[in-house]
């Protein structure tokens, strides 16, 4: 490293360049954390993002690489090794870490800081900085640097091969369940999005058409020509968002498309079965190209125009809320915030990414430093930005619009009233006046973040457009976040299709192929069913549904990274020389069981109904033996109870496979430990490159 | 005129956009399995898709 290097006149002038950094970075931080004025601006966020980025990359992943790792750049990768012309393909780093980037960016990043700044903007912005640089950016580059190693192989092969079976089958069972979990609750934004609004849904509905009629042109017109395809597209995409405001001004057309959120979730469900059910070339594959370019586009214009405008922040650093009574999700500061936060931090899920496609194209295994940590280096930047632009609202309207009816009160006048009370003024007019703005009828209870974001986004954006067109970008940018929770949908129906055809297929040989389309459809039905169960019942749920599912979606995520770094952790242990290493990875793992058991116990453990799911039932089930409330609460009550319970299943199920991965990667380490023969490391031996691509 | 950049950037971008892929693959098969036929464009692609999906692709 550069510090160990001679004192020349460079070396001097590059520690005076890294002390500037750390400088600014200390800076912006402490300036993030000790203002408490009215508002603040976003640059400073921007800079300390920045600032802890950069330094982490230039020392923390160089240490990673160079003394934990071992990155041998004069070793073949399995893409190189293993050319096949299509699967294995050494490829260009840049296009590797494009690729990678746009499969790990998805909605969470966007979502979870939305709903984390109940808190204030303190909290979840000082995780996002600390938990992505050393746990994130940490999985993601051991996870992709063990899997080149490995030949491409996936975290559940990994699992099995260096924490033997039970281990191994515990991880697979994680990945299936967080797959539902994760579906319904991106369709539960969605329609939440989508609910009473006809200019949204008739966007998002043409979003299908456009997609089928790409995919035609590349299967049959010009195939394989993505980028024409694209083109085509996004420029119907773009046309769709202004015609969608056509609609919304039609008497008899908006009629044809405007729904509470029940109806809607089912047409949720009819969707997702088709997309898992009919070729990927047909609606897939198009939609997934789509939603690509779009989402790299949109997140970059966001970037450029946070930067040049440099938006004011009204939410406080801290708020009340975070003993636990916030509306928008229940659960104190501990360790809900970062279960909220999830993938803007560190996401499980990531690790599927980077023991999947990426490293069979890794040209070299130098690039996957800045492929693995720098990738996830994006990733925290765009929660950042999330962050910002959820704070840009003024709280008051945060809440009128994140808080569900169930808390703040079923009409407006009572919720205003309600959310002013607790110290976020916002008036009737405000809201009715924000809501005419935005081309809505209303704002109120558009609960699961989306809405929220695309308020704050149409605010930035708008700037750049002279503060007009306000309705358009609202719903650019709903349309915007849709096309890619769609995508996830799509493609998570399908992986999870897949996964429990392998599992039928044990138990009756036809069900496993996935040519037999009876197999095919009673599958794709059930992983539909299965999601769509939680997905419908969230719409009916008088707390919105986001308030108990985005907690279940954020320890099954991080349950799903503690798994992987219990495999990460297990491979350094097993080795002699990088077993003092072993922390890199430990430290991150201890803190992730840590919040998520403590997240689990709330759940299924605390007295308080709003927060704990068995008090919650039991006060339900109290409440019905007394007779007491609505005729419509009592009719309704059994199945809110028996959701309770299903609720706390999951959750209680998610404990136990943390803790089985735990106790199967503590049983090696004590084997290590005391001298005893361990399942040998599964590494491939080393050949040398012959490739110089870089 | 020649511009090298321009030309780098441009392949960079067919690359990351999978406009490539078919030629990648048939150069492959040219160098290592000569005596293959390869697959048309159109039965590549659809062939790829099929691949691709069948895994993990897209993150939360």
């Amino acid at each position: 490293m550069e510090s160990q290097s001679a004192p020349t006149r460079s070396g001097w002038l590059a520690k005076l360049l890294w002390g500037a950094v750390a400088i600014i970075g200390a800076a912006a931080v402490g300036g993030i954390a000790l203002h408490r004025g009215e508002t603040i601006n976003s640059l400073w966020f921007v800079v300390a993002a920045a600032c802890v980025y950069t330094i982490a990359y230039r020392f923390y992943s160089v240490f990673l690489a160079t003394r934990v790792l071992l990155l041998d750049p004069t070793r073949a990768t399995p893409a190189e090794r293993l050319s096949d012309g299509r699967d294995f393909v050494p490829t260009h780093r840049w296009i590797v870490f494009g690729h990678h980037f746009a499969a790990i960016a998805g909605p969470g990043p966007l979502i979870g800081p939305t709903l984390a700044a109940q808190f204030g903007y303190l909290p979840g912005t000082l995780w996002i900085l600390i938990g992505g640089v050393l746990g994130g950016c940490v999985q993601d580059f051991v996870i992709l640097f063990f899997s080149i190693r490995r030949n491409g192989r996936s975290l559940g092969q990994m699992a099995r091969e260096e924490l033997g079976r039970v281990g191994g089958g515990a991880a697979t069972l994680g990945v299936m369940t967080i797959m539902i979990i994760l579906i319904a609750v991106l369709g539960l934004v969605v329609v939440n999005a989508m609910k009473h609004s006809p200019w949204a849904t008739s966007t998002v509905a043409a979003t299908i058409p456009i997609a089928l009629l790409v995919g035609v042109y590349l299967r049959f017109v010009r195939p394989g020509r993505v980028l024409e395809g694209s083109v085509i597209g996004v420029a119907l995409l773009l046309a769709a968002v202004v015609g969608g405001g056509f609609v919304d001004h039609h008497p008899d057309l908006r009629g044809w498309f405007d729904y509470p959120a029940s109806p809607l979730a089912l047409m949720i469900m009819a969707y997702g079965f088709c997309a898992a059910v009919l070729p990927v070339w047909l609606l897939l594959a198009p939609r997934d190209y789509l939603s690509t370019f779009m989402k790299l586009g949109t997140i970059g214009a966001l970037a450029c125009a946070i930067v040049i405008l440099r938006p004011q922040m009204h939410m406080p650093a801290l708020t009340q809320f975070i003993d636990g009574s916030g509306p928008v999700f229940a659960g104190p500061l501990f360790p809900f915030v970062f279960i909220t936060i999830a993938c803007g931090a560190i996401s499980g899920f990531h690790s599927l990414v980077a023991s999947g496609t990426t490293p069979k194209l890794i040209a070299n295994e130098g690039d996957a430093r800045m492929i693995g940590y720098g990738g996830m280096l994006m990733e925290s930047f765009v929660a950042i930005m999330a962050m910002i632009a959820a704070c840009v609202l003024e709280p008051g309207v945060y809440f009128a619009i994140n808080s569900p009816p169930g808390i703040v009160g079923a009409d407006a006048a009572t919720a205003v009233a309600t959310i002013t009370a607790w110290g976020f003024p916002v008036t009737l007019e405000q809201m009715q006046n924000l809501a005419r703005d935005m081309g809505e009828v209303t704002l109120f209870a558009r609960t699961g973040g989306a809405p929220s974001l695309a308020v704050g986004m149409a605010h930035i954006f708008s700037s750049l457009s002279g503060g007009s067109l306000l309705a358009l970008w609202y719903h650019f940018a709903i349309m915007f976040e849709a096309l890619f929770i769609l995508t996830t949908l799509d493609a998570g129906t399908r992986v999870a299709r897949f996964m429990l055809q392998d599992l039928l297929g044990s138990v009756y040989a036809p069900l496993g192929r996935t040519g037999w389309y009876p197999g095919v459809l009673m599958s794709s039905a059930l992983v539909v069913a299965a999601w769509g169960y939680f997905l419908y019942q969230g719409t009916r749920d008088p707390l919105g549904g986001i308030n108990s599912l985005w907690p279940l979606f954020g320890i099954a995520n991080q349950m799903l990274a503690a798994i992987a770094l219990c495999v990460a952790t297990t491979i350094l242990v097993k080795q002699a020389s990088r077993r003092r290493y072993a922390l890199v990875t430990a430290l991150p793992l201890v803190w992730l069981v840590t919040i998520t058991s403590s997240a689990a116990g709330y759940k299924l453990l605390s007295a308080n109904p709003r927060l704990g799911l068995l008090a919650h039932a039991q006060d339900l089930q109290a409440k019905l033996s007394a007779g007491t409330g609505t005729p419509e609460f009592l009719l309704q009550a059994p199945r809110l109870i028996f959701n309770d319970h299903l609720n706390a299943a999951m959750t209680l199920i998610f404990l136990i496979i943390a803790w089985v991965v735990v106790f199967a990667t503590l049983r090696i380490v004590v084997q290590v430990l005391r001298g005893a023969p361990t399942s040998p490391l599964s590494e491939a031996p080393y050949e040398a490159t012959a490739l110089n691509l870089r | 005129m020649k511009r090298p950049w321009l030309q780098t950037l441009t392949t960079l971008w067919r690359q990351f956009n999978g406009d490539t892929a078919y030629a990648c693959y048939c150069q492959h098969l040219a160098i290592h399995h000569a005596q293959q036929t390869p697959l048309s464009r159109g039965e590549f692609y659809q062939a790829e898709l099929v691949r691709r999906w069948n895994s993990v692709r897209r993150c939360c």
